[in-house]
């Protein structure tokens, strides 16, 4: 294709927070009532613009982590320390404040019903966002399709969602496998250590049953995972990954 | 700086071309590989956007921004296939 100069299409539109919510010490999960939401799909996400006084502009990506049928559309964003965007939306941002995106954007890390499944859903950290709207979905929309979930997290504490997934995996259809990276409880009975083929066999589907997966995380995360799926003998084709940058969880 | 994928590209591509394009397809023009852009190794630093093929590391696409016009050049790319919107 040529090289061409061209013009932007995609409007950026303002929300309004309505409530906020810590996750965890570093996570906030931020609720905005958007007018005209034109709805999403699960696995979807939306660009977010700063701008400073002075006009500076910078943008990052956030999983939507509300279901399509949601009533408001919600960011979860975890904090890192030294970070130009995440410390002002997880500490400064407050009820009534307004926030500037686009989107909703992205049409091949999303999930809807007619795909099928069995589903696996491998998150590493803040990766559990769009796996949550997925979730989310499938419960709002009554989905019969069998869902497993693997959640890496540093320690326990660090663990975003952790009510709505032990809620949700009293549900026949849906699994939930927690593994615990760095520290744990003395009495904890899931997984420790990072995921590995071993865990990601005992955790997910047999290859034969040729499930669909989502694999989203920091970077090398979603490196190890997916290489895993492959050795394990997944279809490649039906694997489907989402990198938020950073290394390990 | 570990890399993104093609995900995160969705916003400014879909500004530029008014619709979803992390689903085109691709073929390398150096190692044959096939895959859709949401595959891609992505590389984000300020203006400058490189995107590789994920089976050899040929750049495949690169995009730059200046004063709000965005320059787009997909010289490694062969057969782009567009999905139906
Ligand atoms: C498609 C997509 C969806 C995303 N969804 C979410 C989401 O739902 N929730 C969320 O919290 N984040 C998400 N991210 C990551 C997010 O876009 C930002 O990269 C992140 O919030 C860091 O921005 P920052 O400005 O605070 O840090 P920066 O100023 O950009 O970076 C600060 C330092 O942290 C490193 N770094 C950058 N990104 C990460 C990372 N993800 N993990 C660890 N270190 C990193 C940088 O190399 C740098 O050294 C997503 C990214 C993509 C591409
Ligand atoms: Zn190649």
């Amino acid at each position: 294709m040529e090289r061409a100069a061209l013009l932007r299409r995609l409007t950026w539109q303002t929300g309004t927070v309505i409530a906020t919510t810590v996750e965890t010490p570093r996570v906030k999960t931020i609720a905005l009532a958007v007018p005209d939401w034109p709805g999403h799909r699960a696995g979807q996400h939306v660009d977010v613009r700063l701008t400073a006084p002075d006009g500076y502009q910078t943008q990052r990506s956030y999983s939507i982590a509300s279901a399509p049928g949601d009533d408001y559309l919600s960011l979860t964003v975890e904090r890192l320390d030294d970070g130009e965007v995440s410390p002002y939306l997880v500490d400064e941002l407050r009820g009534g404040d307004e926030l500037e995106f686009r989107g909703p954007v992205g049409g091949h890390f999303v999930w809807d019903e007619e795909f099928g499944g069995p589903l696996f859903l491998v998150g590493g950290g803040s990766g559990l966002v769009p796996l949550r709207s997925m979730l989310r979905h499938h419960r709002a929309i009554g989905s019969q399709v069998p869902v497993r979930v693997l959640c890496s997290a540093r320690s326990l504490e660090s663990l975003i969602y952790r009510e709505e997934l032990m809620k949700r995996a009293a549900d026949d259809l849906i699994d939930v496998s927690i593994t615990l990276t760095r520290e744990a409880p003395s009495s904890w009975r899931g997984y420790r250590g990072r995921i590995d083929p071993a865990l990601l066999s005992t955790a997910g589907w047999a290859a034969a049953e040729e499930p669909l997966t989502y694999v989203c995380g920091p970077t090398a995360f979603v490196e190890t995972a997916a290489a895993g799926l492959v050795a394990l003998g997944y279809d490649a084709g039906r694997i489907r990954t989402e990198r938020f940058g950073g290394t390990g969880v | 700086m570990e890399p993104l994928d093609g995900n995160a590209l969705a916003g400014v591509m879909h500004d530029l071309f008014a619709r979803d394009m992390t689903t085109m397809g691709y073929k390398c023009t150096s190692c044959g590989h096939t895959g859709v852009m949401a595959e891609m190794v992505v590389y984000m630093s300020g203006p400058g956007t490189v995107a590789r093929c994920r089976g050899c590391e040929t750049i495949l696409m690169m995009l730059t921004e200046r004063r709000g016009m965005y320059c787009i050049d997909m010289s490694g790319m062969a057969q782009p296939v567009l999905p139906l919107a």
